[in-house]
């Protein structure tokens, strides 16, 4: 199947049960051959924005093209049934028909197609080679283990070669170590397959491995949609930079004021001097207090510090160890790489540097400037 | 020799292992030997048989079994009501499925209107017993070729029914099949509303027509709760007598249960105890053949997922007249047999449904002419309406007090041998048609055995083969509420030394007191309106509501008849809505017979 015509585009796009918004005035474009991510807590609606674009929800309002085709539009009338839209979908709980064996649910959509036998055979095995079931071809979906039924759900989705594959939380239901190595595979499927990705999980971690952007939402609201590290990096709002990273961002509230040209926060006594990089964001901070949000690799433990600490607890996971310290009054997370471990009570000196240190607007919760900041004696 | 004493008496001390040992020996007692006795007593001369055999009661024959088999008759007694008996099986089945499916695709999965009204009327349909249908049909379609009066339908169309439609094999089919599709309704409707819709919508992406949806994956998915249906419609359908005997009597229509009701209460008793085993092996047949299918690979519990919003199909045009069929049918089999009990006991001379010709000389007249006082002045209706409600007392008692305490002693002893074996005899009495397990106890304690007296036409016959009946029912509603109680609420008080009967009456009871109560009102309900059990072992002094009617039916009073049958439905109704508000428990949701 070709792939130039697998972009996907939603304009506008709102859905309502009743009298609640599921998802609002979504605008999304999914370049062709890409790894989308909906990422969001759970009830924000991506769920939904997947079911709309594969044809299983109607939206309220908006219009959906896949590729050159507009499969949706509420002014229009237009509503391409699921069947017709060139999709594949996999489902959170694999759906796979119980009362068929492996072989045969890998087949259904081939026969439906009114594929010849003997190239359903040869698909089917070519599907169970790739994705290592070939001994249980004569299984039912029962007598397989989870992981197992996984791949047959991959398989089945996979042999009719979809151009678009829209997968709604496909390693939920895994163990931690399965859904690492499935991971890999779905990795490896997108470059074999090329075909467009667009993959629904409230997992953060996963979608920042896996995916080329990452559409984060709230509340049926899009927040941002970005590459992965940029999302990391320059986070919109506070929302969008504390849901991404692991241990999460520390924020901290400082009262702002304008010194000789210089932004000065200060806390519970001590004063740093913020440097905004110009080209991100407004790149200035206007309110009078403003919330500062550190990444936990940004606060390092460094005895030569004047600024002190106590370690609150540490948590050593043999690469790295998670610190909770108390400085300026509050706790925050840091990160020491290495194998190293701390007391609880034990006095450290701290210190705040790298570039992608976040000011939001404590009020609108907005990013107003991204930079560091200084300890000013 | 000494340890061994100490383990029977730690066995025993544990009140979950005394009540299994003695729910094993009093079962065995009471289910099983009476299935050797039965086929024991096919070999047998009875007193009434002697001058048939030409032997002494009691000696060995083969009589019985030749006369069923090879006898010149054989053909027309046993051949002909077996094909009878099992044609009316699978008819209903088909009947039951179609009906009960359809009504549950429409009402779940369409866009029809009145979808509430029409589906807890249906329920009707079930809660009524199957042989008032029959007696609706009668007062309906009967003609006066065979019924002496004309039925309803005549008197307003002029058109005389035939005798095919009137009686015999297609009524019994009918009226078998719907009384079995709520039941249909309710298993397919389950899995249709259950169903995870993920498992249709993956076949439609890959690019399946409807059509094809609903054949291969639909249709599969619901076929458990096919199999299980057309186990109890068979199961039933083969041992239809009730609605046979309304029905089928009069043009000479027999299954296996009316020959064998007509042999046992006849001078051949032996023969029909030959009938009741073939009966009995037919549902073990049955039984087996089901067990067999639904024990293969294919399990089904990944059926159940979360079900997002089903998509309704759109009847478009059709909508309305598909809504307005489904109604009218809906009340043509709920509503109009009750205007007919109505109609029927007010007119004074059958057939004749004339405003003038109405009286109330049945309910309440001194006397009607051959002897007897309307029903509401009547000692005998007063007697059997007291018998009636002491009987259902006494069942659901016995029943319910027996299955919790099953229940229990089965949940605490989940997996090991002795619970297997009580499990499956506490469920034995399912199986076991009604008719065909009155036939059992009627050979087995018509005369004195042992230190047991001979109990026919007691009273207490009647509370004990209904106390075994509904065992099934009690038990399994006993089990299901003490599996969800875990086994540590118990421990904890047993820990602080509470004695066991406390720890039942203050701590485990208490916490499922609905569903232990559903465990006695099921029993009660099912019991008032039993026929079939008791037709055989009632005698004038533990006359029933049922019986009584059975006994009005067959001497043709059937102003009487139909009066007692709207009396009877009725009580069944407002008990059965009252136990649905007060435990939301009903007898639609059980499984009764």
């Amino acid at each position: 199947m070709s792939n130039q015509s697998n972009n996907i585009v939603l304009k506008h796009v709102t859905k309502k049960f009743g009298k609640t918004y599921a998802v609002r005035d979504l605008n999304l474009e999914i370049p062709a051959n890409s790894f989308i991510s909906l990422l969001g807590p759970s009830g924000c609606g991506k769920t939904t924005t997947l079911r709309m674009i594969a044809g299983l929800e109607t939206p309220t309002e908006g219009e959906i093209w896949i590729g050159d085709k507009l499969v949706f539009s509420a002014k229009e009338g237009i509503d391409v049934p699921a069947s017709n839209r060139g999709i594949g979908f996999l489902f959170q709980n694999y759906a796979l028909w119980p009362h068929m064996t492996v072989y045969q649910n890998i087949a259904f959509g081939l026969e439906t197609l009114k594929w010849k036998k003997s190239a359903i055979q040869a698909r089917v095995q070519e599907m169970c080679e790739l994705l290592q079931l070939s001994e249980y071809i004569q299984r039912y979906p029962s007598e397989l283990s989870g992981g197992q039924q996984q791949r047959v759900a991959i398989a089945r989705t996979l042999a009719t070669n979809p151009s678009i594959l829209l997968m709604d939380e496909p390693l939920s239901n895994l163990d931690a170590k399965l859904r690492l190595d499935m991971r890999a595979e779905l990795k490896r499927l997108h470059s074999t397959t090329k075909a467009t990705f667009v993959y629904v999980t409230h997992d953060q971690m996963e979608a920042m491995a896996l995916s080329t952007s990452i559409c984060l939402m709230k509340m049926a609201v899009l927040q941002q949609y970005a590459p992965p590290l940029s999302l990391y990096g320059e986070p919109v709002n506070k929302f969008v930079a504390g849901f991404v990273g692991n241990p999460s961002i520390n924020f901290v509230d400082f009262d702002h004021e304008q010194m000789q040209g210089d932004s000065v926060l200060s806390r519970e006594g001590v004063s740093f001097a913020a440097k905004v990089s110009v080209n991100k964001a407004n790149g200035r901070i206007l309110s009078k207090k403003v919330c500062v949000g550190i990444r936990p690799e940004d606060i390092h433990i460094d005895n030569t510090s004047p600024l002190k600490g106590e370690v609150i607890s540490a948590f050593p996971y043999g690469m790295e160890t998670t610190v909770m310290i108390r400085f300026l009054g509050a706790d925050m997370r840091s990160v020491v790489f290495g194998s190293v471990d701390f007391t609880p009570g034990q006095q450290v000196g701290v210190s705040i540097n790298g570039s992608n240190i976040c000011f939001f607007d404590p009020e609108t919760e907005a990013l107003e400037a991204i930079g560091s900041m200084e300890l000013r004696q | 020799m000494k340890a061994t004493l100490r383990r029977i008496a730690t066995f025993l001390r544990k009140p979950q292992n005394i009540i299994l040992i003695l729910l094993v020996i009093s079962l065995a007692y009471l289910v099983v030997w009476p299935l050797v006795n039965i086929f024991q007593d096919t070999f047998l001369v009875h007193p009434s048989e002697v001058s048939r055999v030409k032997q002494e009661a009691g000696t060995f024959t083969t009589y019985h079994w030749t006369k069923v088999f090879a006898s010149s008759d054989s053909y027309k007694t046993f051949v002909q009501p077996l094909i009878n008996s099992i044609v009316c099986a699978t008819l209903s089945c088909t009947i039951a499925i179609l009906v009960g499916g359809l009504f549950a695709y429409l009402v779940i999965r369409t866009d029809m209107r009145g979808k509430k009204f029409c589906s807890s009327l249906f329920m009707l349909l079930y809660i009524m017993p199957a042989w008032t249908l029959a007696i609706a049909w009668t007062n309906f379609f009967k003609n006066q070729m065979v019924g002496g009066a004309m039925g309803l339908f005549e008197a307003v169309t002029g058109l005389s029914t035939p005798n095919w439609f009137a009686y015999g094999l297609f009524p019994v089919v009918v009226v078998t099949g719907l009384h079995y599709s709520p039941y249909a309704y309710i298993l397919i409707g389950g899995i249709l509303r259950n169903m995870d819709s993920n498992l249709e919508e993956a076949a439609q992406i890959l690019k399946a027509s409807r059509g094809r949806i609903f054949c291969r994956v639909t249709i599969p998915l619901v076929r458990p709760a096919i199999m299980s249906t057309i186990l109890l419609v068979f199961a039933s359908g083969l041992s239809v007598f009730s609605t046979a005997q309304f029905l089928g009597l009069p043009v000479g229509f027999n299954t296996l249960a009316t020959k064998m009701y007509s042999y046992l209460n006849g001078t051949n008793p032996g023969r029909g105890y030959v009938y009741t085993f073939v009966m009995l092996s037919l549902s073990m047949v049955v039984l087996y053949i089901n067990q067999k299918m639904l024990g293969t690979r294919k399990s089904y519990t990944t059926v159940f997922g979360k079900s997002s919003n089903v998509s309704l199909t759109r009847l478009r045009k059709a909508r309305m007249p598909i809504s307005v069929l489904v109604i009218v049918f809906t009340v043509c089999v709920t509503i109009l047999p009750f205007i007919s009990f109505a109609l029927e006991s007010l007119t004074k001379a059958k057939g004749n449904y004339s405003l003038d010709n109405m009286t109330l000389l049945y309910w309440i007249g001194e006397n009607d002419g051959i002897g007897h006082a309307g029903v509401l002045r009547n000692m005998d209706f007063w007697r059997s309406l007291k018998n009636t409600i002491l009987l259902a007392v006494c069942c659901s008692l016995g029943a319910g007090t027996l299955g919790c305490l099953a229940g229990y002693a089965m949940a605490r002893k989940w997996g090991t041998k002795l619970a297997t074996v009580v499990n499956g005899l506490t469920f034995m009495p399912y199986l076991i048609p009604s008719i065909a397990l009155s036939a059992v106890y009627l050979s087995m304690f018509s005369v004195q055995r042992g230190i047991i007296p001979a109990l026919y036409g007691s009273f207490f016959l009647l509370a004990l083969i209904g106390t075994i009946k509904y065992l099934p029912m009690a038990s399994r509603s006993g089990l299901n509420s003490m599996f969800q109680i875990s086994a540590t609420i118990e421990e904890s008080a047993q820990i602080m030394g509470v004695p066991w009967y406390k720890r039942m009456l203050r701590v485990l009871v208490p916490i499922q007191k609905t569903s232990i109560l559903s465990g006695y009102l099921l029993p009660f309900i099912s019991c008032m309106r039993e026929m079939e059990l008791f037709v055989m072992l009632y005698t004038p002094s533990s006359m029933l509501l049922t019986t009584l009617l059975f006994f009005y039916n067959q001497k043709g009073y059937d102003q009487f008849a139909n009066a007692i049958t709207l009396i009877i439905v009725i009580v069944i109704v407002t008990f059965n809505a009252l136990i649905n508000k007060i435990t939301g428990a009903s007898i639609d949701s059980g499984i009764g017979g």
